[in-house]
């Protein structure tokens, strides 16, 4: 009687349960999310929790305590490095793990696995694009080179040590986030992880190069047009090395190739490749102040690394005190050591050098085999290697590359890059610095360690990819910058187009010696600096190439000069200078230019907010989002009648190109529209420009977003683009080409002041928060007063300090 | 009288297996309970559902009041993401 309904009830919940347990299209299984005992209800933290943590683990030697302060930063008291560097690699994973996985998997072209083949196969094609350029191949010899070295193995040990710890405690509940929403589990964490995670960073900053772009230009235009368009260097430059330095005769000499002149630089083919870049103002402002222009007659050292802002933001903030030293900073949660901070003895910075390390050359293949190519008159073998993609639900997809003498045969007939229909019959090879074996995690280990300069110079030798400007600072007084990689040695413009790879003369024929490259170390002016410009004017004896800002060194450089007494204080209000010396320089041009004769009302209020502007990107200014406007229109009328004619990629010129193009010549060749008939003059152009532009600052102002904060509508995305996980409106000034350098979702993404007195005096700041949980209170903490300017002290805690009130919580680590 | 016995057995049964065994035993739970408590059909049914509800919302309402609400107010916002714009 009683079993038809216990059996209808028994199939009924089995059922229920099957169902609830499955994942429902991109959905995670809702009976597992929703589960307030293992599902998402498990990453809401308690508010108010500060209890203690006391962990064991058999791999430590030793005790580490770690105190976390009322911002979660981590204070790491360890009795030696391994420890140290163990702890690191658990707090990491603890707050970060999923970012830290997400992010090599990105690197290593795995991202398949996790988010399945995309819409029309786009997150395939993003995978193989990354295996393509050589990735996991430059990857996989970095981690050769990084475990020769003792120091370097042993610390990067350490780190997987602490990483695997943390996923070996992970359970259903306690896993973060995302996983349960994507519904994967961690992997165990590896050296070649740490490796990838470097190389990504590599790829972000070594994205300087226009080999298609230009080839496509020069394709359409002769050289004359071509050097107007994308010039070598700028008329208003202010280098990193000042100007009128004497430079040593050249250790290396390059020799361009016979056929240069007539084969390559005059080549006439387009390319149909289709690639996505790294945004071309990930860059960075940074600089030191010696103690003769300081109040406290102590450097100052300040750094704030433009890049693409995420949540979880790519820096996570720590102090590591070992008996060998102790450090404060930012770090990157996927590798070990502060990357930019201070010791107790100095401080150290990053700016991007913007250098070309990356040239392509055409591969010709004896056939569809691609089992041999053609070079120096030859044909030689190419070594197939195939790379597996195993995808979200199982499928599995082989792609076999080419490796060349040259590196990946990266475009070929079976990829031609993101959304291109078609190929152009031709293969691509890459050669890139960074697939050569090197130990980048060596100096910031160094860095971490260094006590004086003659340490910091002994660091740098291991930067070899990607090129930066390396800032120092010590308590003993020095200041210094390097521009550091190991750099290519070329000839003017190679590497600016694709090269034949059938001819080795032209291939790199050497590197710059280490001691030649850009530097200044402890100038008379009282600063060093850089802003991404060219680190040198053309009498440096090698070609530089690659992509330059210009204004914010050079107003940077202004204000260092002009001031004295300098504060930690108004280094802050430096980062945060709302200035735009580029509307400086084009707004006289603009308003010179302007015929008012013609105008109506509208088109005369508007151009009123200009000319009233104070010529600063603050936040409720409604100068510069006419002003972008009337300059954008006015690019699109001076360069797209001449832009039409190139096919494939091309690159849009600079605004500095612009604008010094008209302050030298009103009569630029390009200013004429040749699709018509009639000559233009440059007040035509810049009057109809300004006309064209104002239905658009109209709409801006009906719809509220006149104003440059509003017009801008800076936030900070998570890293898939969930909403509910960013934060966006944020009230910010700034922009491109402005010393607060907030874009959209792009800018300062550390803010760090340093003043190098006996006890340290530091600052910083990052948009996001300790926590990459988005149910913690810690995840997006900093944001509000990070896009208001506002720094918070940074601690550098004694070990006799155990008991300051600014101690939240502590975890101790054990054997 | 049962019913209600019923009810905070299968909670609090749900809540202990859950501790150690996947969501989904909070099934067993409701199915244990209602085999040792001999009910009608319905009220059967019932108690269990009523009983798992208790322990879902009152934990989703503990750990909502602790964390302040927080993650809750992502996640519905998260639901209301049509699911083609993911990821």
């Amino acid at each position: 009687m009683r079993l038809l309904p216990f059996a209808i009830a028994s199939v009924a919940t089995i059922g229920l349960v099957l169902a609830l347990n499955r994942p429902i299209g991109k959905l995670p299984s809702p009976g597992i999310f929703f589960s307030p005992q293992q599902g998402f209800w498990q990453n809401a933290e308690d508010e108010s929790a500060t209890q203690s943590l006391s962990l064991n683990f058999p791999d430590l030697k030793d005790k580490v305590d770690v105190y976390f302060d009322d911002r979660l930063v981590p204070h790491v008291f360890a009795q030696n490095e391994y420890d140290a560097f163990f702890v690191q690699g658990f707090l990491h994973a603890k707050y970060r793990l999923w970012q830290m996985e997400f992010q090599t998997h990105a690197a290593g072209g795995r991202l398949t696995e996790l988010l399945g083949k995309g819409d029309n196969g786009i997150i395939l094609q993003v995978d193989r694009q990354m295996r393509r350029l050589g990735m996991v191949y430059g990857a996989k010899k970095a981690v050769i080179e990084m475990e020769k070295d003792p120091a370097t193995k042993n610390t990067c040990d350490a780190y997987t040590a602490g990483v695997n710890a943390y996923i070996d405690e992970l359970t259903t509940a306690n896993l973060p986030l995302e996983y349960k929403l994507l519904g994967y589990q961690p992997e165990k964490w590896n050296n070649l992880k740490t490796a990838l995670f470097l190389k990504y960073m590599s790829l972000d900053l070594s994205g300087s190069e226009n080999d298609f772009e230009f080839s496509n230009a020069r394709a359409v235009f002769d050289a004359v047009a071509f050097d107007k368009l994308y010039p070598i260097t700028q008329d208003s430059l202010d280098p990193i090395v000042p100007k009128g330095t004497i430079f040593d005769t050249p250790a290396v000499k390059v020799n361009i190739p016979a056929m240069a002149d007539s084969l390559y630089n005059a080549s006439t083919t387009s390319v149909a490749i289709a690639r996505t870049k790294p945004d071309r103002d990930n860059g960075s402002n940074n600089w030191a102040v010696s103690g003769m222009k300081t109040k406290s007659g102590r450097p100052i050292l300040c750094n704030d690394p433009h890049l693409s802002l995420n949540m979880p933001s790519l820096w996570y903030e720590m102090q590591i005190h070992t008996p060998q030293f102790n450090a404060y900073g930012a770090t990157f949660p996927g590798a070990p050591c502060i990357i930019i901070g201070f010791n107790d003895s100095c401080a150290f910075g990053f700016t991007n050098a913007m250098r070309d390390v990356r040239d392509y050359y055409t591969v010709e293949f004896k056939d569809d085999s691609r089992k041999e190519y053609k070079f120096n008159g030859e044909w030689k073998p190419t070594n197939l290697t195939i790379d597996t993609f195993v995808v979200k639900g199982g499928e599995v997809i082989y792609d076999t590359v080419a490796y060349t003498e040259i590196g990946p045969v990266m475009y070929d007939a079976s990829f031609t890059g993101l959304g291109a229909q078609r190929s152009d019959g031709k293969n691509y090879a890459v050669r890139w610095k960074a697939h050569d074996p090197s130990n980048e995690l060596k100096l910031f280990y160094q860095l971490d360690h260094a006590k004086n300069y003659a340490d910091y110079y002994d660091a740098l030798q291991y930067l070899t990819c990607p090129g930066q400007n390396c800032l120092f600072a010590t308590k003993s007084g020095d200041i210094a910058i390097w521009q550091q990689a190991i750099f290519p040695a070329k000839w003017k413009r190679q590497g600016d187009f694709i090269m034949p790879g059938s001819d080795s003369t032209y291939f790199w024929q050497g590197y710059i010696p280490r001691n030649e490259n850009p530097h200044v170390v402890n100038p008379e002016r009282g600063f060093v600096s850089s802003a991404n410009q060219l680190p040198v004017d053309t009498t440096y004896p090698y070609y530089i190439g690659g992509h330059h800002d210009l204004y914010r060194g050079r107003l940077i450089n202004r204000y260092l000069s002009s001031l004295n007494g300098i504060t930690p204080e108004d280094m802050e209000q430096l980062q945060n200078q709302n200035y735009n010396l580029f509307a400086e320089t084009a707004v006289p041009v603009l308003l010179k230019n302007i015929d008012e004769s013609g105008l109506n009302n509208d088109e005369k209020n508007y151009l009123g907010l200009v000319k009233q502007w104070n010529l600063r990107n603050d936040p409720q200014e409604k100068g510069p989002t006419i002003f972008n406007c009337w300059f954008d229109s006015l690019e699109v009328a001076v360069w797209n009648d001449e832009l039409a004619k190139i096919k494939g990629p091309l690159d849009y010129p600079d605004q500095y190109t612009l604008i010094e193009a008209l302050l030298k010549d009103s009569a630029f060749s390009f200013i004429d529209n040749i699709t018509t008939t009639e000559k233009e003059t440059l007040q035509q152009v810049v009057t109809t420009a300004f006309k064209k532009a104002v239905p658009s600052m109209a709409k801006l102002e009906k719809e509220g977003k006149i104003n440059w904060t509003d017009y801008k509508n800076s936030g900070v995305q998570h890293l898939l683009r969930l909403s509910p996980f960013s934060r966006f409106n944020l009230t910010t000034g700034g922009g491109t080409h402005v010393i607060n350098a907030i874009k959209k979702y792009h800018g300062p993404s550390w803010r760090m002041v340093v003043q190098l007195t006996d006890e340290t005096e530091a600052y910083g700041i990052y948009p996001g928060g300790q926590s990459g949980n988005p149910g913690s209170k810690y995840y997006d903490s900093f944001v509000d007063s990070w896009a208001s300017g506002k720094y918070y002290p940074l601690w550098v805690m004694k070990k006799e300090e155990t008991g300051d009130k600014r101690v939240m919580t502590k975890m101790i680590f054990s054997k | 009288m049962k019913i209600i016995i019923a009810c905070v057995l299968t909670a609090l049964l749900a809540f202990v297996l859950g501790l150690f065994l996947p969501w989904w035993s909070i099934a067993i739970a409701a199915f244990g309970v209602a085999a040792l408590i001999p009910q009608k059909a319905l009220k059967a049914f019932l108690s269990g559902f009523l009983g798992l509800f208790i322990l879902w919302g009152g934990l989703a309402w503990w750990i909502d009041m602790n964390n302040q609400g927080i993650l809750s107010k992502r996640i519905a916002e998260l639901m209301q993401i049509p699911e083609s714009h993911l990821y």
